[in-house]
């Protein structure tokens, strides 16, 4: 099976990541951030407009439901993401138009009929502009859900695909807006995340090592959603991507230099405690990796025990805390980045287009507003240019948008 | 008085009762969330209120067959964004102590984050004092909670709680009763919290002469001490929201019973409400 490449005149397809300071973990510190307005909706408001400034698809909310932590306690070094998505994009829906707003919300800790019920009746608030980005949640949630055993893996899939046909059938019996219906969006790339991808995901929020792998994807995911009747054109794969935007490579260098002095070392050892579940508050950063610290005892800490085989393998010989840290953060949590001038970004964003290894992206910016404020300005003008991404709105609904048909 | 006015459906009708200085909308109605159509979620509407309306308190029905995180979160998360405008009416779904310790938990999920706990320090790199965010524990007949909440304290500590007379708990800052029920709510029977008495009215025919009956009725009611205000339910939303501004706002307004305007502050603090103290404040770690 050959690659599916975009035919020429194709539109990239963009989702804005609304985090609240930014993608990077030290944006909460960036001079430009404004914390007293972080969890009021006029940051969010301003957020949205700002992305619809640059015609993007979609604003896009994450869903968590328990706090991240370290050490038995809050991580209180890093900022909080966590707000209720589902209130955001309802207010969002009064102060926007044209911009499509998504969510993610659990399908292992909402009933359908909370599902349906929310969604159906933000859509027409919004007149047809929401998605559903259907996700099963993390473990650390079940503590909250009385549920100390929070549901394995396929348990979880298999409630999904329970969930996920009784929301349509709920959607079907009440009111249509615009779009009919939410457009169903899924992340997860494991063989049941494909399966329930390719069954009902209209947009595939995904992680690509590189654009052969993408490219393998997404010719796969068409694959199985002809298999199941549907068009291959019904799915679109957006990969996650943050962009370094500089004009000259001395100005992408002091960029890194500058985002990388905002985590501070005490970030670096409450964000290492959260993953290995180990304290490494009085660690040097300098000294080498503690690894047989960790590993002792490791059955005490059963969260990660099933874990231990992989981190022990991103452990190299040599590592400081320090240096492993720092590979660590630069794979910025396995989504794509590229640096560049406002050129160099859409060429990359355009050979993967072309290249048959995506519809679009689902972007952050480094900080909220200042990096948006850059790629809107200067990098979305670029695009246009080309013919890759819309001058204006042709219409008002995120269906309408990302290019999908109505649910039949 | 107190005013509130009931609204159904896409929440047609809060931008009026905005203008006409109403304290709150009320969203939604004892079936919110268990039957009837999908599509009217009380929330979600009340949410989207909070962009196209900028004083008025907006409070949602919300079942209480949805787990006391998301009740909390999401409520929690309403105060936030909307800078204290927030209030919630819980609806029982189950028996009477479930829905009690269903409350209980969002209250203390509410409190898990301390006043002080986001400290916003750039130079230190500590965005939230960790000692001051706390494991909730609970465990009880109905509901195992562990927390802490993944929001912090909403700005009016806990937004504000409405329950129906028949369910009404020592938490309750507004206690709804029936218009008929208001022997039931004497000061004797409902020690603090703010009284207030629904009536559903109907406008669409002899417009002048209900609507000043309507004023006539809740003005002596209300002058007896019998209620602190109304929440008031057009039988027609379209029509009879406009004439009750019309009508009946300025017969209330001429005996100086009815606002023309918003005072400052928090929904909780125009209602003469006390901000109620944090049951963490003092416990040392998480």
């Amino acid at each position: 099976m050959t690659a599916d490449p975009a035919q020429p005149g194709d539109l990239l397809h963009l989702g804005f990541w609304m985090l609240t300071s930014g993608g990077h973990v030290g944006s909460w510190r960036h001079p430009a951030t404004q914390l007293d307005r972080l969890m009021t909706i006029d940051h969010y408001i301003e957020t949205a407009r700002l992305a619809a400034r640059g015609k993007f698809d979609m604003v896009f909310f994450e869903d968590t439901l328990a706090v991240r932590e370290r050490n038995g306690g809050v991580l209180g070094e890093v900022a909080i993401n966590s707000l209720d998505p589902l209130v955001q994009i309802a207010a969002l829906a009064g102060a926007t138009s044209d911009i499509g707003l998504a969510a993610s919300f659990s399908t292992t800790y909402h009933s359908p009929r909370v599902l349906a019920d929310k969604f159906a009746t933000i859509d027409q608030l919004s007149g047809g502009r929401t998605g559903w980005n259907m996700v099963t949640s993390g473990a650390a949630s079940g503590r909250n859900f009385g549920n100390g055993d929070h549901p394995e893996h396929a348990v979880r899939y298999s409630m999904a695909h329970e969930t996920a046909d009784a929301v349509r059938a709920l959607w079907a019996s009440g009111p249509r807006s615009p779009q009919v219906q939410p457009v169903l969006i899924q992340a997860g790339m494991s063989q049941w995340g494909l399966d329930f991808a390719s069954t009902y995901g209209e947009a595939i929020f995904a992680a690509f090592r590189d654009i052969e792998g993408g490219r393998a994807f997404r010719t796969n995911l068409r694959t199985m959603a002809t298999e199941k009747g549907r068009s291959p054109d019904a799915v679109k794969i957006l990969p996650g991507f943050m962009p370094f935007i500089g004009s000259t490579s001395a100005e992408v260098a002091d960029k890194r230099a500058f985002y990388r002095e905002l985590i501070r070392p005490n970030m670096v050892r409450g964000i290492l405690s959260e993953r290995f579940n180990f304290d490494f508050m009085d660690y040097d950063l300098d000294q080498p990796f503690p690894l047989d610290d960790i590993l002792d005892g490791l059955e005490d800490r059963p969260m990660i025990t099933s874990d231990r085989g992989r981190f022990v393998k991103e452990i190299q010989p040599g590592d400081t805390i320090a240096t492993y840290a720092e590979r660590m953060a630069s794979k910025v949590s396995g989504h794509l980045t590229c640096e560049g001038g406002p050129e160099e970004i859409a060429d990359f964003m355009q050979a993967w287009l072309q290249g048959g290894a995506c519809d679009g992206f689902i972007m952050q910016a480094l900080q909220i507003p200042v990096e948006l404020e850059l790629f809107v300005d200067q990098v979305v003008p670029v695009l246009q240019k080309r013919g890759l991404h819309r001058r204006d709105y042709a219409g008002s609904t995120l269906r309408g948008h990302l290019g999908l048909e109505a649910p039949r | 008085m107190i005013l509130g006015l009931r609204l159904d459906g896409l929440g047609d009708g809060a931008v009026l009762a905005e203008q006409a200085a109403f304290d709150f909308v009320l969203l939604g109605d004892p079936t919110s969330g268990v039957e009837g159509p999908v599509g009217a979620d009380p929330l979600s509407v009340a949410a989207f209120l909070m962009t196209t309306t900028n004083r008025i308190g907006l409070v949602a029905c919300i079942a209480d067959d949805w787990a006391p995180f998301n009740v909390a979160r999401a409520v929690g998360s309403f105060d936030l964004l909307s800078g204290g405008r927030c209030g919630w009416m819980p609806l029982s779904t189950g028996d009477a102590a479930r829905s009690e310790e269903h409350l209980d938990v969002v209250l203390k999920l509410f409190d898990s984050w301390e006043d002080d706990a986001l400290v916003f320090d750039k130079a230190a790199a500590v965005f939230a004092d960790r000692t001051k965010v706390h494991r909730i524990r609970h465990s009880g007949a109905f509901f195992t909670v562990d927390g802490p909440l993944n929001a912090p304290r909403p700005p009016q500590g806990w937004p504000v709680l409405i329950q129906p007379l028949a369910a009404a708990g020592e938490f309750a800052d507004i206690v709804l009763a029936g218009v008929d029920d208001l022997d039931r709510m004497s000061r004797e029977q409902v020690p603090t919290a703010i009284r207030l008495a629904e009536i559903t009215y109907d406008l669409g025919a002899d417009t002048a002469e209900r609507g000043a009956a309507l004023a006539e009725r809740m003005s002596l009611a209300y002058l007896e001490g019998r209620c602190d205000g109304f929440v008031l339910a057009p039988a027609n939303a379209g029509a009879d929201i406009p004439l009750l501004i019309d009508q009946v706002m300025p017969n209330l307004r001429a005996r100086g019973l009815a606002a023309l305007s918003y005072a400052e502050g928090d929904f909780r603090t125009r209602l003469g409400l006390a901000r109620p103290a944090n049951q963490f404040d003092g416990v040392v770690g998480p």
